[in-house]
């Protein structure tokens, strides 16, 4: 069986699935990160897919640029975020910043 | 051949989100993030898309994972245990959560029975399956991007059943700076000035706190007034 769109379809599958897996189960701020990037890149490898394989040429690579560039933000913004909170907490663990509950 | 290294380059994706995902150590889960990025700059080169995976590799290997990592160096006690990630309670709702939601992606792909019905332009209906859809005429009646398609089709290089197969074409970067300067203008400029926003707004939280002699110096110039 040639590469087909298929193969892009299950691989972007995969990575979605186990980035979700990372972000609900980890303990870690980071690693929550890291799953937030698998996700980013499953929706590229998607775009990428059905840009060479689905019809839509160049517009797919488009998209995954403008991702790429979001999650570049996305990662500045977090990490800045993740630094404050482990100064304010002493813990990069997200269920222990509950100042906000009550 | 063109397969098998398809396949490498997948497995090395795979595997490295697999290691994302369920490593204990944090430096080896971004370390496996290493393997999955270079995995799918692969899968990128693969699929003709080149100028996307020089981006990749760039902004992706070169500057998010080495922020990532300078993270994990800045908020863990590299000397203590605390480096390792404690599974959660939660990791069967995780696991089943992740499940699920491949299963439900694998089904919207491939439930070749599954079909639907669209309305032709000359007023009838008619049923087609989601599947079929896709590769026979993939994505033809979407309203976005078809005048980018067609100028892009009309001014090649070759014909364009050689376009789709990217041979006879002198790679992506030439189209991609065209659209971004003609079609994409606006979401181009909005897109700058959010990453310029972030980066400037993210520079401002992780500040640290004035140290004590810009204190000690701006109580001087208060005095002084």
């Amino acid at each position: 069986m040639s590469i087909g769109l298929s193969h892009y379809l299950i691989t972007g599958a995969l990575l979605f699935a186990l980035g979700i897996f990372a972000m609900l189960s980890r303990k870690n701020v980071i690693a929550v990160l890291m799953g937030v990037e698998l996700i980013l890149n499953a929706a590229n490898v998607n775009f990428i897919g059905f840009s060479r394989f689905g019809g839509i040429n160049i517009g797919g690579q488009m998209a995954a640029i403008f991702v790429i560039v979001i999650a570049a933000a996305e990662a500045a913004v977090a990490l800045a975020i993740v630094l404050n909170v482990y100064k304010n907490f002493k813990s990069v663990n997200p269920a222990e910043a509950d100042t906000l509950r009550d | 051949m063109f397969d098998l290294i398809f396949y490498i380059f997948m497995l090395t994706t795979i595997g490295g989100a697999v290691i994302t995902a369920f490593h204990r150590n944090i430096v080896y889960a971004a370390f496996g993030l290493l393997f999955t990025f270079s995995g799918v700059v692969g899968l990128y080169v693969m699929a003709n898309a080149d100028f996307l995976a020089v981006t990749q590799l760039l902004v992706y290997v070169g500057g998010i994972l080495i922020l990532l990592i300078f993270g994990v160096m800045l908020t863990n006690r590299l000397a203590s245990v605390n480096i390792t990630v404690a599974g959660g309670g939660s990791r069967w709702f995780a696991a089943l959560l992740s499940l699920g939601v491949l299963i439900i992606l694998c089904f919207a792909f491939f439930g070749s029975e599954s079909s639907h019905t669209i309305k032709t332009p000359d007023g009838k209906t008619k049923t087609i399956s989601t599947w079929a859809s896709y590769q026979s005429e993939p994505w033809a009646h979407s309203p976005w991007n078809k005048d980018a398609n067609e100028r892009i089709l009309s001014q090649k290089y070759g014909t364009a059943a050689e376009v789709k197969a990217g041979e006879g074409s002198n790679g992506t970067a030439n189209e991609i700076g065209i659209l971004f300067l003609t079609d994409y203008l606006l979401p181009f400029e909005v897109v700058s000035v959010v990453l310029l926003v972030a980066l400037v707004g993210a520079t401002m939280i992780a500040r640290q706190d004035p140290t004590p002699e810009e204190d000690m110096a701006s109580d001087a110039l208060r005095a002084t007034n």
